[in-house]
């Protein structure tokens, strides 16, 4: 719903993103708390904020495939280990720099996310999520078998003109300069006339092709895009975490982004991010929460695994209620309080 | 020829563990057009099930027919909760759920029973081999490949000839049109999920005496997809082809592949052969050929 009192006389003017002054006070303080976050922050909080930058990246690009295009994408996390992996090798073998490096391995996540994309040329529906299913475990042998798997790589933290990001307080601000950066490409990306052929296909794929919109090229392109941001945030958590692992790439964490995606919001930037603090916010909790369970049923407890247990069942929980009450996610929500803040002390 | 032999007889055997799961994938999706990811979860909570029953002592037929009525309850309950209120929304919101279904299961498991694998502490089936020629054939995995035989041949009848059957083919072709001739279109729908899991759990006994009784077992779920995917989605027979060509596949490429491609190519190959499908053919060996090439 629009502010009252701002009228768009041109079609520039009704793309606009901010409407509002006020709009801008709110971005420029939230930007500004975002800022200064790490001077009262915990270490430990600063690492928490990290981890919802590079899962934010990630999820942006799940939604540009999936919300936007209407492909289902499963296999994220494995676009995800190709861009660690590439990165990482790139930076150690090669000596290459951390920002061409990271590039690189965006290009290979789009890359590999195009050859299990190409099925969806043929099919559509839950067939593309058998293709990505497939790609996921694929790629995860073709890492583990080829690609120095189980002992890893080591992912040097970056360097550039002789700043080192070592220290994760530099390294967060790199994140949210980036999240920042790719944020605001796909917002504007989905304002533009490929994610407006995105969106068409989605919608209806003939009716998409009626209108001249090359189906075989945009689906493939948002692949691409999407995988690139999933190399991009693998690339970055590799380097957060200083080493590569396959085993850090577990199928379910393709289903909880996908999780996040529908529970933020699908076709949404402000939606992802939603999601992926959501989901963050989740796992701290339950991380927290487990003691206490855990006093009051030793015997589950006593198996040991009783975090991991939680998260799954209250992640898969979340999920479920999710789309079942609240398909269009939680940006949907946002926009109602939004909505009703705006026309109060009216209903509408 | 010898390794040959032994290659063949193995992938025979895994094979018709994939053909039992395949056909609870084909179950659910001949009458609600859903794909079940979470089938392989159930078949693991099967297993699971009956093993609970067994360890607190019961008898080896009444606790089979127990867990066998509660893995069917847990699956028409499943049904009930999750998938009905999604009938008539788009494809996305099922397949979220089925996967959701899927890590939910395990976290419960995880909880109920942990990690640790699990033996059942009785033979459900005697254990023995037989020697045949130049390979032994454990007896357990040839009451698997007989089960898992006939309940193709009943399932096949049952989709043919049942009234409950033919009204879920009507179902799945068009909802409305099976309410217009009179079906009950949520009663079908609970029992093609009480039929899954009835299949899970045939499956999930099977599993837990021919291998142990893990969570990761799920995987062996998603690679049945493969063989449901080649048998084609709606065809039962097509599920056992399917899933004894996965399983010759994956014992002749585990046995024959790996000196070149790496130690563990048997296991990735399910997935290479799912592209493959998809590629050439994506509505399989025997399903129909509607696919909407968009």
């Amino acid at each position: 719903m629009r502010p009252s009192g701002y009228y768009d006389t041109t079609y520039q003017q009704s793309l606009r993103i901010i409407y509002t002054p006020w709009q801008w006070v709110a971005l420029t303080g939230f930007l500004l708390f975002l800022s200064i976050y790490p001077l009262f922050a915990s270490y430990y909080m600063l690492t928490v904020a990290i981890r919802i930058g590079i899962t934010i990246i990630a999820v942006i690009g799940l939604n540009i495939v999936v919300g936007n295009t209407g492909l289902l994408n499963v296999g994220q996390t494995a676009f995800m280990a190709v861009g660690a992996y590439c990165s990482a090798m790139l930076m150690s073998k090669t000596g290459l720099n951390f920002f061409p490096a990271l590039l690189g391995a965006g290009v290979a996540g789009a890359l590999v996310g195009l050859v299990f994309g190409a099925p969806s040329l043929r099919v559509k529906g839950f067939y593309v999520a058998l293709a990505t299913l497939a790609g996921h475990f694929i790629v995860i042998w073709a890492l583990m078998e080829w690609f120095g798997g189980t002992t890893g790589h080591p992912a040097p933290r970056p360097q550039i003109f002789g700043f080192s990001f070592k220290s994760d307080l530099s390294y967060y601000y790199l994140i949210g300069a980036l999240t920042l950066f790719l944020g605001l490409f796909a917002r504007n990306l989905f304002r533009s006339k490929v994610g407006r052929a995105f969106v068409a296909i989605r919608d209806h794929d003939i009716a998409a092709e009626i209108l001249g919109v090359n189906i075989y090229r945009y689906k493939l392109l948002s692949f691409a895009i999407g995988c690139f941001y999933a190399g991009i945030a693998g690339a970055l958590q590799g380097h957060f975490w200083g080493y590569t692992n396959i085993e850090a790439y577990p199928f379910s964490n393709s289903i909880w982004f996908l999780g996040m995606v529908i529970i933020g919001g699908m076709g949404s930037v402000l939606g992802s991010v939603f999601g992926a603090v959501f989901f963050v916010a989740i796992e701290e909790i339950a991380i927290h929460v487990c003691p206490a369970i855990a006093a009051l049923f030793p015997s589950m407890a006593a198996h040991g695994q009783m975090e991991a247990a939680l998260k799954w069942l209250i992640f898969s929980l979340v999920i479920i209620l999710f789309v079942i009450f609240e398909p269009n996610g939680m940006v949907h929500r946002w926009n109602l309080i939004k909505a009703s803040f705006r026309v109060y002390p009216f209903n509408y | 020829m010898n390794t040959f032999i032994i290659l063949f007889v193995s992938g025979l055997f895994s094979g018709s563990i994939y053909c039992l799961i395949a056909i609870g994938f084909v179950v659910v999706y001949k009458s609600t057009k859903v794909l079940n990811f979470s089938q392989g979860m159930l078949v693991v909570l099967g297993a699971y099930v009956l093993w609970a029953i067994l360890s607190i002592g019961m008898a080896v037929w009444l606790a089979v027919i127990i867990a066998f009525l509660l893995t069917m309850a847990i699956g028409m309950t499943l049904e009930r909760v999750c998938m009905r209120p999604l009938v008539g929304q788009q494809i996305l919101a099922s397949v979220m759920v089925t996967l959701a279904l899927m890590g939910g299961l395990r976290g419960l498991i995880l909880l109920l029973w942990g990690p640790q694998g699990k033996k059942f502490p009785v033979d459900i089936v005697p254990r023995g081999v037989w020697i045949l020629g130049m390979v032994g054939l454990p007896k357990e995995k040839i009451v698997a490949l007989l089960a898992s035989l006939s309940l193709i041949i009943i399932l096949y009848f049952f989709f043919r000839y049942t009234r409950t059957g033919l009204g879920m083919k009507v179902a799945s072709e068009d909802h409305f049109i099976g309410q217009i001739v009179g079906l009950r279109i949520d009663r079908i729908f609970s029992y093609s999920w009480g039929i899954a899991g009835l299949v899970a759990a045939i499956g999930g006994m099977f599993l837990g005496m021919i291998i142990s009784i893990r969570p990761e077992l799920e995987e062996i779920g998603l690679k049945a997809l493969a063989a449901m995917l080649l048998g084609g989605l709606e065809s039962i027979p097509g599920a056992i082809i399917g899933g004894l060509i996965i399983g010759f596949a994956e014992a002749l490429s585990g046995g024959y592949l790996t000196a070149i491609l790496g130690s563990s190519t048997g296991e990735v190959f399910p997935y290479i052969l799912i592209i493959v499908v998809l590629l050439i053919r994506p509505y399989g060996l025997f399903g129909w050929k509607k696919i909407e090439r968009v």
